[in-house]
């Protein structure tokens, strides 16, 4: 019987753990976010921010949504030689106490099925989802062009 | 477009105010440094399909310095950069440089990229640009002739398949001949100085008939 309970309680307490943990909002900073106005129709863009980490461990971001496109994903650049390389990435890691640069060239995030045409000026909202489950909101700016 | 023709015209005004009379030096002709671009060991002429779907051939464009590159208008982020890149520098040009300058954008991914799909996506940027396609066996040759390389990811990904490609953009001078690489990361200026430099240089013909040289 008292063992039980101890279960029980642990399962409760688990769970309230979890709830706590995915509407938490991760110790994140994220600054200067943009998205590439998409060309001519194109039914793809990327994103790009600057993460910053003050906390005391390296933060993974995991995933990433969008209020302006059916499907996001995390990507990554790689240069060989003169070739461009792009691939999906599992994870980005913010390091403790440093930043992460999503840029052109680089990490960025991958916005597919646009869910209407984006324009210079035009508001996106964009969620980042850590791998405790941590979520940060990111508000970015439509911007043309871009280097 | 009017944006950058805004653009384009402010700059010129600018540098009309400021730009001082041409040296005695240049009018005298004295080739800069830039002229002396070497010839590089790739490139050539070719056929391919133009973006409104007519043949194209790299020979009916001489007196035009090109700005060749390869990419696919999937390519979230290499080409757009490099396009817009392309944009800026050609707005920097005068008038009259500009007529003399145009960017060949070849697809790697002639499946996806078709004659109607490249117009409308070289409309969006504003350079004086032609988008060629063709079947993947011309698409081939054509980058064997310039070295490029370019390949078909494994990675799936909501959108399909990605590309990886050359990023660089070969520089042929009015001759059609390749003169300069320029780099992916190379600065609009430096895209700028490049293009100034194709349009001086000397034709690499003259080298090759040392009679027919100007006398110094």
């Amino acid at each position: 019987m008292i063992r039980s309970r101890s279960s029980f309680t642990l399962v409760v307490a688990a769970m309230f753990v979890s709830a706590v943990s995915l509407s938490a909002q991760a110790p994140l900073t994220a600054s200067g976010a943009w998205v590439r106005e998409p060309v001519a129709g194109r039914p793809a863009t990327a994103a790009y921010v600057v993460i910053e980490n003050p906390t005391n461990e390296d933060i993974q971001i995991v995933s990433a949504t969008s209020d302006a496109s059916a499907k996001v994903e995390l990507h990554e650049m790689v240069r060989e030689g003169d070739m461009m390389k792009m691939s999906p990435v599992k994870s980005i890691t913010v390091p403790a106490h440093g930043t992460v640069e999503l840029k052109p060239g680089g990490l960025h995030i991958m916005m597919f099925e646009l869910k209407s045409a984006l324009k210079e000026g035009d508001a996106v909202a964009l969620t980042l989802t850590t791998s405790k489950g941590w979520t940060i909101k990111v508000p970015a700016t439509v911007k043309k062009g871009g280097m | 477009m009017q944006r950058l023709a805004a653009l384009a015209a402010a700059v010129v005004v600018l540098a009309g105010c400021s730009k001082p009379a041409a040296k005695p030096a240049e009018a005298a002709g004295v080739p800069q440094a830039s002229a002396d671009l070497p010839l590089l060991p790739i490139g050539g002429d070719f056929e391919l399909t133009d973006q409104n779907g007519q043949p194209f051939t790299l020979a009916s464009q001489r007196g035009t310095v090109l700005l060749v590159f390869f990419g696919y208008t999937m390519c979230p982020d290499a080409c757009p950069t490099t396009l817009s890149k392309l944009s800026t520098a050609y707005s920097r040009l005068s008038p009259e440089d500009r007529t003399r300058v145009k960017a060949i954008y070849i697809t790697i991914d002639p499946e996806r990229d078709t004659p109607a799909v490249m117009k409308a996506y070289l409309a969006y940027f504003g350079v004086d640009a032609f988008g060629l396609s063709g079947t993947p066996e011309q698409v081939a040759g054509v980058a064997h002739l310039f070295k490029a390389q370019y390949e078909r990811s494994d990675a799936k990904t909501a959108g399909g398949y990605l590309m990886s490609h050359t990023v660089s953009v070969f520089g042929l001078d009015a001759q059609g001949k390749a003169r300069t690489t320029i780099d992916y990361d190379a600065s609009v200026d430096a895209v700028v100085n490049e293009i100034r430099g194709l349009l001086n240089a000397k034709p690499v013909t003259d080298l090759r008939q040392p009679g027919k040289l100007p006398s110094m």
